[in-house]
């Protein structure tokens, strides 16, 4: 087998080669930076949701499904998520003048122990701030969401949630966030960047 | 005295021609070859004669498996340099400068940065190519390009297969801290679907580090176009664009309303040889086709 040895300084470079190294960095940078682009347009892209009669925008993850039939303004949830769906979910409750917000904290904490298998209510924050200076109050629980299906054999997954209730023209606003105790650090940005955009 | 008789005249014997520096590509068979054996037998004596193998095993022959190819290599390419006139520097140092780095920025950067289970794999088939090539593509050829460009680029490489060695090297490594990382995360997987995936990883990081290899390799001996090298790196990053979801395609069983397919692990070991295959024949035909021209050059500039 012929070969071809080649006697090369290794200390002089041409400029050719010289610029094959800054163009193959350069292309590398280039290439990293598309990608987290495209990353960002596929992970944080939201749809906007806007209700004129509740008085209520935000902007939630897009692919995740809507639900305005239920006793809520809107639900949105992650269906993509294998096991329990991370939800978010918006609430409007009339209230009288002279409710606050330790009767309507007593009254889900009441609704939900009810409804929720073991339902544990976690230390409330009073002092919560809304990203638009709105003083709020947070409600943090956890409970078992059993799957009734009897063809699913699955173990019940732990849910944490947080309830966050605010008080505002004579309603009560109730931003309810759910997802699966293991993954709930992570999905909490996602909470937070809808914080972010939400307008009441 | 002296004597007129017939004297014999014997044809001069052929030289043949000495080459001293190990042959990449028959080091390069013989290791594939094993390889592939190995998983025929996990698949024929598993997935096809459904021997059992006790949990207690598993566990040891998952880490057997893991280094299976960085064993083979050590083998019939590390120690087969040893034996040879002209042995290649610095191999070791390549593999394991490859693995701490593919560890320390490579998987941190694909997996937590730019989180590519999350949205690539429900992507539409083009975005998924397009999203593999830019992250994980550009960045596993990058650390590979890296790693051989400022270890032993260009002081050890005397013949433009020396860059596919180290090339082959770098991609041994990085197949290696994969196959790692895929046992951590699936821990119970059965033996014969941990082989497959290991000769997968193998296969995608062999084959995209000979092309960076031979593009190191060329930039030095040809002085090629300046964009040379960061079109070899795309390539190399598209072919781990391509193969990451049609690999996938083949080998993960398919859902339609009417019938749901098993899983084709066959496929996938097709599609991976056929990868390595052609990526070797192709960049051995272009090292030929360099080689051919060069001595044609320096034959003619002699006259």
């Amino acid at each position: 087998m012929a070969v071809s040895v080649i006697d090369t300084n290794s200390n002089q470079l041409t400029f050719r080669q010289r610029w094959n190294h800054y163009l193959v960095i350069i292309t590398a940078l280039l290439g990293l930076f598309a990608a987290a682009n495209l990353r960002d347009n596929a992970l944080y892209a939201v749809t906007p949701y806007i209700n004129t009669t509740a008085g209520i925008s935000a902007l939630y993850p897009r692919n995740w499904l809507i639900d305005t039939t239920g006793d809520y303004i809107f639900r949105v949830q992650n269906a993509s998520r294998v096991g329990f769906k991370t939800t978010i979910q918006v609430a409007v409750q009339a209230i009288s003048s002279n409710t606050t917000t330790r009767n309507l904290v007593d009254a889900l904490t009441l609704n939900r122990s009810q409804l929720l298998a073991a339902y544990r209510p976690l230390p409330a924050d009073n002092a919560f701030t809304l990203p638009d200076g709105t003083q709020a109050t947070s409600v943090n629980y956890t409970y078992a969401a059993i799957n009734a299906d009897p063809f699913l054999d699955t173990t019940p997954i732990v849910v944490r949630g947080v309830d966050i209730l605010s008080i505002k023209r004579g309603q009560a606003v109730i931003i309810t966030f759910l997802a699966d105790s293991n993954s709930y650090e992570e999905d909490y940005r996602i909470f937070e960047r809808f914080l972010n955009t939400l307008e009441f | 005295m002296s004597t007129y008789g017939p004297s014999f005249i014997t044809p001069p014997a052929d030289e043949q021609e000495l080459y001293p520096y190990r042959p990449v590509w028959r080091s390069l068979s013989i290791e594939t070859a094993i390889l592939i054996g190995l998983v025929a037998i996990f698949y024929g004596g598993i997935g096809v004669f459904h021997l059992s193998i006790p949990v207690r095993i598993q566990s040891y022959l998952a880490v057997v498996l893991i280094f299976t190819p960085f064993s083979l290599w050590l083998l019939f390419s590390w120690w087969a340099e040893r034996r040879i006139a002209q042995p290649r520097q610095h191999l070791i140092s390549v593999v394991i400068l490859t693995m701490l780095v593919a560890n320390s920025i490579g998987l941190p950067l694909v997996d937590q940065f730019f989180q590519v289970d999350n949205w690539l794999p429900l992507a539409p088939a083009v975005n998924r190519i397009i999203g593999y090539t830019l992250t994980t593509g550009i960045t596993q050829e990058i650390i590979k390009y890296i790693v051989i460009r400022y270890t032993i680029w260009p002081q050890h490489l005397r013949v433009r297969l020396d860059g596919v060695a180290y090339g082959i090297a770098a991609g041994i490594g990085y197949a290696t801290i994969l196959n790692i990382q895929y046992v951590t995360v699936n821990f119970a997987i059965p033996t014969d679907i941990l082989a497959f995936q290991i000769f997968a990883n193998y296969a995608l990081h062999v084959s995209t580090g000979i092309v960076i290899g031979y593009g190191l390799s060329e930039s030095l001996f040809s002085n090629p176009t300046p964009i040379f090298l960061a079109i070899v790196l795309l390539v190399g990053a598209v072919i781990t664009g391509i193969t990451i979801p049609i690999h996938a395609g083949l080998v993960n069983s398919s859902l339609s309303i009417d019938s749901v397919s098993a899983p084709k692990p066959l496929f996938g070991l097709g599609f991976s040889t056929v990868l390595l295959i052609g990526v070797s024949i192709i960049i051995a035909g272009l090292i030929r086709n360099a080689d051919r021209l060069e001595r044609e050059s320096r034959a003619e500039s002699k006259e």
